[in-house]
């Protein structure tokens, strides 16, 4: 047997950590020599990993997975041996009653109260740790769409700078009502933020709203999804006029998220970009900008001359001005 | 009389971390199930049963043995018992597809949406491709590459010997590949991989 055959017939090994000691580095030895044998260890796990992505083929129901975690959560000392355990078990599997059912006969009120508790703590908990795993999802997927932007490999679906006409693109595309404000249309006043277009982005199996704005050389990223999806949770938190908004630095990058109206936002920049002017895409009009302005002067008063806060530019945000107001 | 207490409380925390440990493997036991049996009501029952008879004996699990492999050879041996008992019909060779078994696609990295939405047909055929595998192989694909369990993990699961693991996972493959042979598994990705054997 060649050395490339020989390592071939253990590139399988190898790539599920099953080669130790002298075979591993013999192999490893070989594959840094040839060329061939890289390719086709490449191959191999270029494969594993199409597989891997496959996963989960199967994924239990929320009420089967309520069911067994209920199973699962009676506490140890409710049965009074291991005998008694056994027979429950042994009663449930014949006739797919749960081993909790028949503790629960057995010691109905104490039992009940414990078993309620229980799984309300389990309902509870899952739910908090479901919804924070989806906020920390939505901020991570604005973020790599945005760095997707930058990198221009984030073709835009509709290229236009008027809200009316994305606004009317997203209209049969989205799952939830979105409007973009046309108060840049309507005042006339030059822009500094130039809407540059959108596209759907994928979240959750659904669809989310992708809006991109220009400002300079700055590219601006706004997703929207709706907050039965996700919600704005995390980061630094501030709060204006009822709306809590929060920001998260991801390196080079600047995420605002928050959740108003039935909608949950995050709008991406680069640190370097104050976040009054990341507002200023929903802002833009000489009314706002003034507003923006004095906002700026008043946080620089009470914070001694430091540069502008989120809540500052984001206490526009209010039911009157914002723009995706329902 | 306190080294009793001390006891019952120990054997009550084991107990309690058994349970929670259990049920962490509740989406592969399922899974697991679900690819041997392919109809959700038997694979939820072959699932509850598997932990309701692994609380039955958990007390004879050994503290350095692998809990995971443990369930999945309930599971299987279950499995085998109701198939020669006749209580279940043998495993399926052929499926409709998962639409009878709602799928929570769930990204839980979410690193890369745009990434995971532009290659959702893709993800499903290789499903598709799984699914159509012949039991043997497809079984040893489950536990391999969705569980990751060992060969020798996988070899105590199928009551086999880890070479056999080894030869059916390598023949599992290779149905797979020719499967997805349309796809671009050995163009520039693949290429590129190996100009970068440095991270190996």
């Amino acid at each position: 047997m060649s050395r490339c055959d020989e390592a071939a017939s253990r590139i399988d090994l190898y790539l599920d950590g099953e080669l130790r000691g002298d075979e591993l580095e013999v192999f490893d030895h070989h594959v840094k020599q040839c060329g061939s044998c890289r390719r086709a260890l490449s191959e191999r796990r270029r494969l594993l990993e199409q597989i891997r992505a496959a996963r989960p083929l199967y994924a239990p129901s929320s009420e089967f997975r309520a069911k067994m975690a209920a199973v699962m959560a009676a506490p140890a000392d409710a049965s009074s041996g291991a005998s008694e355990r056994s027979e429950a078990s042994r009663t449930a599997t014949k006739g797919h009653t749960t081993f909790g059912l028949l503790w629960l006969r057995s010691k109905p009120i104490p039992a009940l109260v414990a078993c309620t508790l229980a799984i309300a703590g389990i309902v509870t908990l899952w739910k908090v740790s479901q919804r924070d795993a989806r906020a920390n999802a939505f901020v991570d997927m604005a973020v790599e769409i945005h760095r997707q932007q930058l990198a221009g490999q984030l073709p835009l679906e509709i290229t236009t700078n008027s809200p009316k006409e994305i606004s009317t693109w997203f209209a049969a595309k989205v799952p939830f009502y979105f409007r973009l404000p046309a108060s840049q249309e309507a005042n006339g006043q030059s822009q500094r933020y130039e809407l540059t277009g959108g596209r759907l982005v994928n979240f959750r199996s659904t669809h989310a709203a992708y809006i991109a704005y220009r400002m300079e050389a700055q590219i601006i990223s706004l997703v929207v999804t709706s907050a039965s999806t996700s919600v704005a949770l995390g980061g630094e938190e501030t709060t204006s006029k009822g709306i809590t908004f929060h920001t998260h630095r991801d390196g080079e990058l600047q995420v605002v998220t928050w959740s108003v109206h039935n909608l949950t936002y995050a709008l991406v920049s680069g640190v370097n970009v104050p976040t009054r002017q990341s507002c200023g895409v929903c802002h833009t009009g000489a009314k706002e900008r003034g507003l923006i302005q004095n906002l700026r002067s008043l946080n620089k008063q009470r914070s001694g001359g430091n540069n502008i806060d989120a809540h500052v530019f984001c206490t526009m945000c209010d039911e009157k001005d914002h723009p995706t107001k329902l | 009389m306190p080294c009793v207490a001390t006891n019952s409380t120990n054997a009550r925390n084991a107990e309690q971390d058994f349970r929670e440990s259990a049920l962490q493997h509740l989406d592969g036991l399922y899974g697991y199930a679900m690819t041997l049996v392919h109809n959700q009501v038997e694979a939820e029952d072959l699932v509850q049963e598997t932990y309701l008879r692994a609380l039955q004996a958990f007390e004879r699990l050994r503290p350095d043995s692998n809990l995971k492999s443990w369930l999945f050879t309930i599971l299987r041996n279950i499995r085998l018992n109701q198939v020669r008992d006749g209580v279940s019909k043998p495993p399926v060779m052929a499926m409709d597809g998962p639409a009878d078994c709602p799928q929570q696609f769930e990204d839980k990295s979410a690193k890369d949406p745009l990434f995971l939405y532009m290659n959702k047909a893709k993800q499903a055929d290789v499903q598709k491709a799984i699914e159509e595998l012949p039991a043997v192989y497809r079984e040893v694909i489950v536990l391999r590459e969705f569980e990751e369990l060992s060969y020798d993990e996988i070899a105590q699961v199928l009551d086999c010997r880890p070479g056999t693991v080894m030869s059916r996972l390598s023949r599992a493959r290779e149905k797979l590949k020719e499967k997805l042979q349309d796809w671009s598994l050995a163009t520039g990705e693949a290429a590129n991989e190996a100009g970068q054997y440095e991270s190996l």
